[in-house]
């Protein structure tokens, strides 16, 4: 039993960063109907930004906020320069677009900070708490589990009652007549890509203590993400995020309990994903969505 | 007399030949004018060269101000609120988001309540679904509320689109009251694209008759409505009610 509830917290500290990354693509998805194949380096860079803050001598948390407002600044110029002039091309032609942007990031973070491994700080202090007999987590896994919980709510809140979170969601849901009320469209769609980046940078200074910083690392958080936002239903923000909670617990469970499942465990996880994308293709909450043409 | 809408030579294009050609016609300030034609005629696009969603040459005034070539955000924080083709319903959202979004651009963020009672006062309909996806409402319904969501924009003027499209025509005739009420008591210009014309002359006191993107007539709707060659090639279902005595 208390092994279970260990692996269940430690599956669902690392869901929490598959929800905010999931969380992240969704903000992106939603609003141009595209997936950000990009969203893991962007993160990776945004953790390698915080990494060579805190060497500065930065503390920690203070470098973390600093790193998302870079990443926040920085991904709105991304979108400007890089994503929107092919706005109005083929899919295809996007998915080349993300690719370049994956390589490219991929290779500009891999030039200034080179390809090795480098410890990264935890925000949270070292060591672990006793919740119950036998059963001792890590104060990071616990912290990690925390800031997950605070960025799902702040976001919520954000779209749930702020005008701009309002106006944004009209931007996701139809370009026309959000223009048509007077909101400005293309903006959103930068800030979409703004926002998606700096709850991303989030992602990666929770995961990087763990899992230690190198440029190769945001590939397997991207596509657990990915497979946890179309488990919940890309179409929706917290079904998203609770897909990727439910992820991290699965990839948990299945390197504890099955045979070979740590060598197996992004198979088995996308297997059992799979199998519910064939009953309910839209995902567990997500709506299908249909386009006027 | 002044004017809330005017246009001059207004010609507009997809981007592949021009649709509209030379338009001339106008709204006076708190009237409501007619733009009556058949299917394909241009009224929808002449409604998008209004709010700078395509490609447009000439000259549209709105209360005297040049809006050409400015983008349709800009139009909208100008005080022209459009009720589109198909309703532009945000369809994801609530009934009380889709207010709320009306009233992004009003000039007076503080009226915002009052529109609102404003609103349901002429739509009770709305404010029982307040909490509903707009998406699961019915046909009248979207046109209720988009139609509401224009008037949360405490517009100057309102251009719409066939109110009166696929729906039954019990709605119809609530509708028209409504608009009426809100031409005569609030005293918003209104642009009102219709197939239905006999509905569209009753409501509108000017009206133009647009053909393949010519406009081919223009007067008061009486004189509209009384010229028999008119009604005849045009607007048959006049003369049906008795528009030819």
């Amino acid at each position: 039993m208390t092994f279970f509830l260990e692996q269940l917290i430690i599956g669902l500290s690392s869901g929490g960063i598959y929800a905010i990354m999931a969380l992240a693509l969704v903000m992106i998805y939603k609003s141009t109907g595209h997936v950000n194949l990009a969203q893991g380096e962007m993160a990776v860079f945004s953790t390698f930004i915080a990494w060579s803050l805190v060497q500065m001598g930065v503390p920690i948390w203070p470098a973390i906020f600093l790193t998302m407002a870079v990443s926040f600044v920085g991904a709105i110029v991304l979108e400007r320069v890089v994503v929107r002039p092919f706005a109005e091309a083929d899919d295809l032609v996007i998915v080349a677009v993300f690719v370049g942007l994956f390589l490219g990031i991929h290779s500009l973070a891999g030039a200034i900070w080179k390809y090795e491994v480098k410890p990264f700080p935890s925000a949270f202090s070292d060591g672990s708490v006793n919740l119950m007999q036998d059963l001792s987590i890590r104060i990071h896994t616990l912290g990690s589990l925390a800031t997950t919980g605070a960025v799902l709510a702040a976001t919520w809140f954000f779209f749930r009652y702020t005008r701009l979170g309002l106006a944004l969601r009209a931007a996701a849901d139809n370009h026309e007549s959000s223009r048509l009320v007077g909101i400005n469209v293309s903006f959103m769609l930068a800030l979409g890509w703004g926002l998606a980046a700096g709850i991303g940078a989030v992602a990666g200074v929770m995961i990087a203590p763990v899992t230690f910083l190198d440029p190769g690392m945001g590939l397997a958080p991207l596509i657990f993400a990915l497979a946890g936002a179309l488990l919940g239903g890309i179409t929706s923000p917290f079904g998203a995020a609770l897909g990727g909670l439910i992820v991290g617990v699965l990839e948990a469970m299945i390197s504890a309990y099955v045979p070979y499942g740590i060598e197996f465990r992004e198979l088995i996880a996308l297997m059992l994903i799979l199998s519910v994308l064939l009953v309910r293709p839209a995902g567990l909450f997500g709506e299908i969505v249909t386009r006027r043409v | 007399m002044s004017h809330a809408l005017e246009l001059k030579d207004v010609s507009a294009s997809y981007g592949h030949g021009a649709i509209l050609h030379d338009i001339n016609f106008d709204v006076p300030a708190g009237g409501v004018t007619a733009l009556l034609g058949a299917n394909g005629a241009g009224k929808t696009t002449t409604l998008r060269a209004i709010c700078g969603m395509i490609e447009t040459h000439g000259d549209v005034r709105l209360f005297g101000e040049s809006i050409t070539g400015k983008t349709p955000e800009a139009i909208a924080r100008m005080g022209v609120a459009h009720v589109p083709d198909g309703r532009g319903t945000f369809t994801s959202l609530t009934v009380l988001d889709n207010l709320r979004l009306g009233a992004f651009s009003a000039k007076k963020r503080t009226n915002f309540r009052k529109s609102l009672d404003q609103v349901y006062d002429y739509f009770p309909r709305l404010k029982e679904r307040s909490g509903q996806h707009a998406g699961t409402l019915s046909g009248g319904e979207q046109q209720m509320l988009a139609i509401g969501r224009a008037l949360m924009a405490e517009p100057r003027l309102i251009l719409l689109d066939e109110p009166s499209i696929g729906l039954a025509p019990v709605i119809v005739k609530q509708l028209f009251e409504i608009l009426e009420q809100i031409a005569t008591e609030a005293g918003v210009s209104m642009l009102l694209v219709e197939q239905n014309s006999n509905l569209a002359l009753k409501l509108a006191s000017e009206a133009a008759l647009l053909e393949v993107g010519n406009l081919v007539a223009r007067g008061t709707s009486e004189e509209l409505s009384q010229n028999q060659e008119i009604a005849r090639a045009y607007l048959g279902d006049v003369s049906d009610t008795g528009a030819q005595a």
